[in-house]
């Protein structure tokens, strides 16, 4: 069994996720692929929208979908700077 | 009358250098927090950048009082005993106090798992109160520092035994250092020895908290 993710850990999974669905994503698919319960993949997509890493998008069938933003995108692009300084710095956020 | 610490006269200006070092290192600390903060928006990483820039300007400030103590004091004594604080920059001497304060009662508060304002209000408060409200308010300033750091110290060591690597080693030896720096300073009032170890010491755990994040920055630069 692997270790207990960090939220930082989760938030990169989650985007890494949308990124590799070509930018966009439904919810379902997010579920079935990021191991994570409903009511804390729903808080983390919440979570997601406020930091404006992502947003919400509602199909003609009235379906949402997400998509990544450039924030998002900048995220994933400096995790590494992320993880190495909260990890030294003792801040498991 | 409060007798804050004794200070050799050839370590002045050694002592304002240490100061403005460390000032230096606290911003660049502050700074590459901010950056990782704009990146993630996350508040505990923002208190951590709050923290260290609080514990910046308090350096800036001591360094600032110490010269103008140099300006001010007859040079022709043994050492410099520095008393009568309500004459010699005592805008600047609790200015430096508070700041250096609210910094280290952020940075603690900034690895605590649970938060509200009212908590860090409480916190803050009770430390400020307790300076403020001392016969001995130089004591009471390094009593409470000393305290401050060793939560740190504590948080730092646990941290690495839960997961073990060479940079929270490093995190943790850095606090460990500072912790041992402000008892040194405690004592500064009786001997100035004391003051020049507490000022190395304190000055070597900032520049191994620089070498880590040299560290982190040259870790974290994106694949190409």
């Amino acid at each position: 069994m692997g270790k207990k993710r960090s939220k930082l850990e989760i938030i990169h999974d989650i985007l890494q996720l949308i990124r590799q669905k070509s930018g966009r994503i439904k919810p379902t698919h997010i579920l079935y692929k990021s191991n994570l319960s409903y009511s804390m993949m729903s808080d983390y997509l919440e979570e997601l929208i406020g930091k404006g890493f992502i947003k919400q998008i509602k199909l003609p069938d009235g379906k949402n979908t997400y998509e990544i933003t450039k924030k998002g995108d900048e995220y994933l692009a400096k995790y590494r700077l992320v993880m190495e300084f909260t990890d030294s710095f003792g801040l498991n956020t | 009358m409060v007798q804050l610490y004794l200070i050799p006269e050839w370590f002045v200006n050694i002592s304002i250098l240490m100061e403005l070092i460390v000032t230096l290192v606290a911003f660049g600390i502050a700074f590459v927090s901010w950056r990782v903060y704009r990146i993630t928006n996350e508040r505990d990483i923002q208190l951590f950048s709050l923290g260290f820039l609080s514990i910046a300007i308090s350096y800036l400030l001591w360094s600032l009082l110490n010269w103008i103590m140099l300006k001010h004091v007859e040079l022709n004594i043994e050492a410099l005993r520095v008393s009568r604080i309500e004459i010699l920059g005592a805008t600047l001497l609790i200015s430096y106090f508070a700041l250096f304060v609210i910094g280290w009662v952020t940075l603690n508060y900034a690895t605590f798992k649970s938060k509200g304002i009212r908590n860090y209000v409480l916190l803050v408060g009770l430390a400020l109160l307790t300076i403020y409200l001392s016969a001995n308010k130089a004591t009471a300033f390094y009593i409470a520092t000393i305290f401050l750091s060793m939560i740190m110290m504590a948080h730092y060591y646990l941290e690495y035994f839960r997961k073990k690597n060479v940079r929270r080693l490093l995190t943790f030896f850095s606090f460990l250092l500072i912790f041992i720096s402000r008892a040194e300073l405690f004592f500064s009032s009786q001997s100035y020895a004391h003051y020049i170890a507490g000022h190395s010491i304190e000055m070597v755990g900032y520049i191994i908290l620089l070498v880590n994040l040299i560290i982190v920055m040259k870790n974290g630069q994106e694949k190409k």
